[in-house]
């Protein structure tokens, strides 16, 4: 019954009309040259913008590091006459939001405001990037959460076992540490340190924009150069490739808890790879498609050793990692890594089938326009998208792409990927029967 | 072949119910007593089909905790007609989504699919609703998975650990102050009864609300329910909902809860309040705006500029309020001190910013956007079906209405000062309330 029910609605989805015929999406240049994206969607009266700077806290000099990040925290507290309390006041009362985040590879900005009142919006926002205070006051508070947020960190079972990981995989590159920084460096850091990070990370020239919701071209264009017209362009070299080191067998860390977290990798593959798409098809069937992946039915589903289990494909600027995690009872998880390595060794050996191929091409060609609902969340497709280097029409061939992977393809990546000489796996806990490799 | 024709023949038309429209919200009922609630958004040609069930652990037997939730697990086990796991394949078959969850109130399933298949969905979440079958063997591997996640979201956090503590000291009586996920040693001696229990006294049509939200036409959804769920049977004898209540609050509960993976300590004050009423929304909205006055609002908040910017004393501190409970709430208030200053200092200023709230009065302006960010959030708000969908199911599933939602934005702009005082002074009582300290253990601390 459910392989008949599965193949009517199969055709039904060839047939139906795709949802992205109906985003029209429009690239366009800025008479200052900035090249963006916009969706026009005037049903609700409000606009949704994104940018992405390229760089991120991987902008940082190893003896700052921590500055990108702290730097990015300072942008909502107080820019240009506004004193912080000021500026969260007028931000408020206009009820617009702006959000700063930083991770390894950019730095973004994703902001909401009212059609109405969005020339206020911009004035505040042109501010916060352009002309930040870094008053001493706010500084120190800042400073005080983030040192207590690293200290947080080194006590998180989950965070331990990720920087464990990072630190192992990329020696001697920033990558190998965190972005937030240390308690030593964070404590040290100054104005002029937060100003030289804000010169170096949010610059003219590496930007990729995405605008969506109840604006015109016009509109759109005057507030872009409006909100960049003062930025600099960009000063300093973007870190260079790196490999990652990927032969380090089973690496333990103590940590009291009922549960061990187990985090691995493999090697990666880069978005330009050829093989991408095979690789993308095969993350779904091993780890990455939730209950119905093998990874999730065999430690899971058919024996409850965990909760969750996941794996994912990992794109960074300057590397490639194939990741994954989960947690098991401190008694249970040398069971679990056991079946963890019998599937991959099972996956790379002897591909898939040709069922479990057509079912996870079936989820992803129809998850794919499911995605495009709601103005933010097509804002930020559309950001990633050419921060990734993508053109608009990937929307139309990525689901071609997908579908014209092989099982020989799988089988071929499986084995370029998947080897037992090329896995780090980090293990946190109190885990029982479980060696290091060294 | 029956299973087929079960899915593809049995359009019994009946008899059509009026619809009552409210913007872009349509609800019906059927006639065996299942509430229906219908949000359009024609943006894209996607649906979100949701069942909720009026039964969450807070349903659950006395000595039985985890039971609901682990039930929500064996959802997506087999039924008389449908293999184990088929529902989810199918949907990810479709490019859709799917998952549950339970709270102390209703237990939850969802997909999200294409929209021309939101009758396939009706087709299998009718089924589950009354045809679920519990094998011994999903039984028994599915306590270990949950107990594996208990593991993983509570014992392995101490703040977790901590907020378990704290709302198992605030509920004297009420089974608010036992965990969803169920306590450990609970947990372990479940067995497969308990989960038919539950199952076959809560899982009715008349216990349940549907919710469709998206790109539908509600006289279509009036018709596909109709032909799913209109047919189901309801549990003969449902009792109504009543939960031990709490006794009269009359002593302050204190907690020092430490442990070895603590690093930074902070500490909480938890208050029972009260929660939305039906047709009664007033407290509960002042209570929403004392949140934000007092604490939600970042340094605007009255406890981040005292405590932040003015003496530094503090690093953080937020406060937190959800009026959407069945019974009483609780109102929260979290306060992360300075390296240099103790958790009894910083006790002692949380009181004092209490009472300087009180005996100020309050600032208008802040209150005035507060407000207007609540304004403007219906308009946000519209951008998301699926959340649109999700308040309803939560409304209606804690005791309220179609109209007591519609009416809640009117009645936040209309809340003046006054109320908003008179709602402090009526929770700020230190006999209705819980204070915890989160620590390392002392040979540990510097």
């Amino acid at each position: 019954m459910k392989k008949f029910l599965i193949a009517v609605f199969s055709i039904l989805i060839l047939l139906i009309k795709p949802l992205y015929a109906e985003l029209n999406i429009q690239e366009l240049t800025s008479q200052n040259g900035t090249k963006f994206w916009l969706a026009q969607e005037k049903s609700i009266p409000f606009v949704s913008l994104e940018i992405r700077f390229r760089g991120g806290t991987s902008m940082d000099d190893n003896k700052t590091r921590g500055a990108v990040s702290f730097m990015t925290a300072m942008l909502e507290e107080g820019a240009g006459e506004l004193d912080a309390q000021a500026f969260s006041k007028a931000r408020d009362s206009i009820a617009a939001s702006f959000n700063f985040d930083v991770s390894r590879d950019n730095l973004s900005v994703s902001a909401r405001f009212l059609s109405d009142t969005r020339e206020e919006a911009i004035q505040l926002l042109k501010q916060a990037l352009t002309t930040p205070r870094f008053d001493k006051e706010a500084m120190e508070r800042v400073r005080k959460q983030i040192i207590s947020i690293i200290a947080s960190n080194q006590k998180n079972q989950n965070k331990i076992a990720q920087s464990k990981l990072y630190e192992l995989t990329f020696p001697d590159h920033i990558y190998s540490s965190s972005g937030l920084g240390s308690t030593e460096k964070i404590t040290l850091l100054n104005g002029n340190d937060l100003r030289q990070a804000h010169k170096v990370a949010i610059t003219r020239d590496r930007i990729s924009v995405s605008i969506v919701g109840d604006i015109s071209e016009i509109q759109a264009i005057e507030m872009l150069d409006e909100l960049l017209e003062n930025l600099p362009n960009s000063s300093k070299l973007l870190p260079k490739r790196v490999r990652a080191n990927l032969d380090l067998g089973t690496v333990l860390v103590d940590y009291p808890s009922p549960q061990s977290v187990a985090f691995f990798t493999f090697k990666g593959i880069s978005r330009t790879d050829q093989d991408f798409f095979a690789a993308f098809v095969m993350n779904h069937i091993l780890g990455g498609g939730g209950f119905n992946s093998r990874l999730m039915k065999k430690i899971r589903e058919e024996r409850g050793l965990t909760y969750s289990v996941n794996t994912s494909l990992a794109q960074y600027d300057h590397a490639e990692l194939y990741l994954g995690m989960f947690q098991s009872s401190n008694d249970k998880i040398s069971e679990a890594i056991g079946i963890l390595k019998k599937e991959i060794a099972l996956l790379a050996n002897n591909g898939v089938n040709q069922e479990e191929l057509e079912e996870a091409k079936k989820f992803l060609i129809g998850a794919y326009p499911l995605r495009f609902d709601g103005n933010v969340r097509i804002a930020n497709i559309l950001a990633g998208m050419q921060f990734m280097g993508l053109d608009k029409e990937y929307i139309k061939l990525r689901n071609v792409m997908v579908s014209a992977v092989t099982s020989e393809d799988v089988a071929r990546v499986a084995k370029r990927l998947l080897s037992s000489k090329e896995f780090t796996l980090v293990v946190v806990g109190k885990p029982e029967g479980l060696k290091a490799s060294h | 072949m029956i299973k087929f024709r079960k899915f593809y023949f049995i359009f019994i038309l009946s008899v059509i119910v009026p619809l009552e429209a409210f913007g872009n919200v349509t609800s019906f009922s059927l006639e065996n007593g299942m509430r229906v609630v219908v949000v359009e958004d024609h943006r894209a040609p996607v649906v979100t089909h949701m069942v909720w069930y009026r039964a969450g652990a807070s349903d659950e037997n006395s000595g039985k905790s985890g039971i609901a939730h682990l039930l929500e697990h064996l959802l997506f086990k087999e039924t008389e007609n449908v293999e184990n796991g088929e529902f989810s394949q199918t949907v990810a078959a479709l490019g859709g989504s799917d998952n549950a969850f339970t709270s102390q109130d209703y237990t939850a399933y969802y997909q999200r699919v294409s929209k021309q298949y939101l009758d396939l969905m009706m087709y299998y979440e009718s089924d589950r609703m009354r045809n679920l079958k519990i094998s011994e063997l999903d039984f028994n591997t599915e306590v270990k998975v949950v107990i594996e996640e208990r593991s993983q979201r509570t014992d392995s956090k101490p703040g977790a650990l901590f907020n378990e503590q704290n709302m198992a000291s605030l509920y004297l009586n009420h089974p608010y102050g036992v965990p969803i996920v169920g306590w450990r040693h609970e947990l372990e001696d479940l067995d497969r009864e308990d989960a038919i229990d539950f199952y076959k006294t809560y899982y009715s049509p008349n216990n349940a609300i549907l919710i469709v939200s998206g790109d539908v036409d509600p006289k279509n959804v009036q018709v596909l329910a109709n032909n799913f769920y209109g047919s189901l049977k309801n549990t003969i004898y449902l009792d109504a909902r009543k939960r031990p209540s709490e006794p009269p609050q009359i002593v302050e509960r204190r907690l020092i809860f430490e442990d070895e993976r603590v690093s930074q300590p902070y500490i909480t004050r938890t208050y029972l309040a009260a929660e939305r009423d039906s047709g009664q929304q007033r407290e509960a909205a002042a209570l929403t705006l004392l949140a934000d006055l007092i604490g939600s609002d970042g340094i605007q908040s009255i406890l981040g500029k005292i405590l932040q910017l003015d003496n530094k004393k503090a690093i953080y501190t937020n406060a937190y309020y959800n009026g959407l409970s069945y019974d009483d709430t609780n109102f929260s208030l979290i306060v992360v001190p300075n390296s240099d200053v103790t958790l009894l200092d910083i006790e002692t200023e949380l009181d004092r910013v209490i009472n300087t709230f009180i005996s100020n009065g309050i600032d208008e302006d802040h209150l005035e956007r507060i407000k207007f960010q609540y304004k403007a959030q219906q308009i946000y708000s519209l951008d998301s079906a699926y959340s649109q969908a999700r308040r309803f199911g939560v409304a209606l599933t804690s005791g309220l209405t179609i109209e007591d939602v519609l009416a809640w934005p009117k009645i936040i702009q209309d809340i003046k000062s006054s109320e908003i005082l008179a709602a402090a002074d009526s929770l700020f009582k230190k006999e209705r309330s819980v204070t915890g300290w989160i620590r390392k253990p002392f040979e540990e601390r510097e």
